[in-house]
């Protein structure tokens, strides 16, 4: 590889990292996954650097999304294993401030599978559209709708004291549920 | 009131931000890029000393092994035999491909295969289901693979099926007749039963209670093949036939999850709130039960009373449920031929005396 190569990798380092390392922690959830995930895809990426010249942006996105559910192929066998008590939840009368809001949609959308929160990384992360995100993650537009409603449903039933209203995005979503 | 969406996307950003970026991010991926590059050089320059000595029958080069340690162990189940069935290598070849290799059980040699994924084997170590490598070309956003391969062990030829959407982790029934898909990134609970002789496929649309035991897993990782190779086994313990319809729900311990279906069909394999792992009877009736100071991911089963557990780093553990005894059976090749993926296989099928080489 040529030294101008390593100058040209390093800049695109240096100008895109940031944005990336910010999809990599949406995508995994804590700073060392992160980290882990995005220095992996950019070793790959470094390696064929000069067949991806063209859009190294592109290749590295959806290298991110699809790296981190093949990561997650071995830890699904490990299946969670359910506890005797369960922990005490608040009643969803009571009120619930902002932070502990927060607090539940963080761990509820830790929860969710890899390809439930790449869609959600996807449509409110980078708010990319419907198509975009098709394209990003290799699916069709109607796909993205349902898995979006999924996505969200399921943070419904695992944090069911959020007891939150709807959007239109969940409202449209639900339309392609069949 | 605030509506969830708004939520979601606030905390992601939220969660987006909670880190700066790490410091010499582009000095640390070059370094390991380059150590990538000399694993693939290595595998190469391995690959080429053994084919110095070796007749080379086919195009592809063979290996003597898979390269890894085989330690002996003795579980008094004289049936028990397990074979790594196929290793995928972390290294790009110079094709940008990352090489897996896959044993020939006729010969007990290994032979090298680009592929995007490699399932685990039927049961008689004939066949295994296989996607086409990923080849990313400029200025395209490439998809996922819309054809699934069923790769012969014995002669390393394909058979290609053209399934005509995005397709996930392909599974192959344990009779080696037919196969089931998942959509990527597509609802779980409508994978595709493909028939590997007619080509035919068949979208399974699963009853809710089975969708909800697989709902947020990608592919086909929670739905699996029973033993019979006429079902599906949802979530480990729920079993549909193939047109999603229930048939059977295996009571699971209570304080317990299910991990899979017994090799007999009868009963489960469990995993108890306190650690370690049990074997139920039919009706949810613990039969056996082995503790463990940590977990170790399932791997496969070892014969009908023992499972290969995937132990830390490179080693893999065999557990008799019956007896309690833990001990390493395989380590993984260390560097520099570095291993991303390690598929060990129930080999109870071989002949006795194969050249495969079992543990």
């Amino acid at each position: 590889m040529r030294a101008s190569d390593h100058e040209q990798f390093r800049q695109f380092v240096d100008a895109r990292g940031a944005v990336l390392f910010r999809v990599a922690l949406a995508l995994t959830g804590t700073r060392e996954a992160a980290e882990d995930l995005l220095q992996t895809v950019l070793a790959r990426t470094f390696v064929r650097w000069r067949h991806v010249l063209g859009d190294p942006e592109m290749y590295v996105r959806r290298s991110l999304y699809h790296a981190q559910v093949s990561v997650w192929r071995r830890r699904a066998r490990v299946r969670e294993t359910p506890t005797g008590q369960m922990p005490e939840r608040p009643d969803p009368r009571d009120h619930m401030d902002a932070a502990e809001q927060r607090l539940l949609v963080r761990r509820a959308l830790l929860r969710l599978g890899p390809r439930q929160r790449a869609v959600l990384v996807a449509r409110f992360l980078e708010d990319l559209s419907e198509e975009r995100t098709a394209a990003l993650l290799g699916c069709s537009t109607g796909t993205v709708r349902s898995q979006t409603y999924r996505a969200l449903s399921r943070l419904r039933q695992v944090a069911p004291e959020l007891n939150v209203g709807r959007g239109d995005i969940e409202r449209r979503a639900e339309e392609w549920i069949p | 009131m605030t509506a969830l969406p708004d939520l979601v996307r606030s905390e992601l950003q939220d969660l987006a931000d909670s880190h700066p970026p790490p410091a010499g991010l582009a000095d640390r991926s070059i370094r390991a890029g380059h150590r990538r590059r000399r694993r693939a050089v290595a595998a190469v320059a391995a690959a080429c000393v053994l084919g110095v000595a070796l007749p080379l029958a086919v195009a592809a080069v063979r290996l003597s092994g898979p390269a890894g340690v085989i330690d002996t162990v003795t579980t008094g189940d004289t049936n028990a035999r397990n074979v790594v069935y196929a290793v995928h290598r972390g290294a790009w070849d110079n094709a940008g491909q990352t090489p897996w290799q896959i044993l020939d059980p006729t010969s007990g040699d290994y032979r090298d295969l680009a592929a995007g994924w490699v399932s685990e084997p039927s049961s008689d170590l004939r066949y295994a289901m296989i996607l086409p490598p990923w080849v990313y070309k400029p200025g395209e956003m490439p998809g996922p693979a819309t054809r699934v391969g069923r790769y012969e062990s014995a002669t390393g030829k394909i058979r290609w099926y053209d399934i005509g959407r995005g397709i996930a982790e392909p599974q192959i029934s344990p009779d080696g007749r037919r196969a089931v898909v998942a959509e990527a990134y597509g609802a779980p609970g409508r994978p595709v039963v493909l028939d590997l002789d007619s080509g035919a496929t068949q979208t399974v649309t699963l009853e809710p209670t089975a969708e909800d035991a697989i709902e947020g897993s990608y592919g086909t990782s929670d739905l699996r093949w029973h033993p019979d190779s006429q079902h599906l086994v949802a979530g480990g313990h729920i079993v549909v036939d193939l047109r999603g319809r229930v048939t059977k729900i295996l009571p699971v311990p209570a304080d317990a999850a299910a991990v899979a279906l017994r090799p007999t069909g009868n009963g489960l394999l469990v995993q108890p709130q306190d650690g370690g792992y049990a074997l139920t009877d039919d009706r949810g009736r613990i039969v056996a039960r082995a503790a463990l100071n940590q977990t170790y991911g399932f791997e496969t089963w070892r014969g009908r009373n023992g499972i290969v557990l995937h132990g830390d780093a490179d080693q893999f553990l065999g557990l008799n449920l019956r007896s309690g005894d833990l001990r390493t059976v395989y380590t993984m090749p260390q560097n520099p031929l570095r291993v991303d993926n390690v598929i060990v296989a129930p080999a109870d099928a071989l002949p006795v005396g194969s050249r495969s080489p079992t543990f």
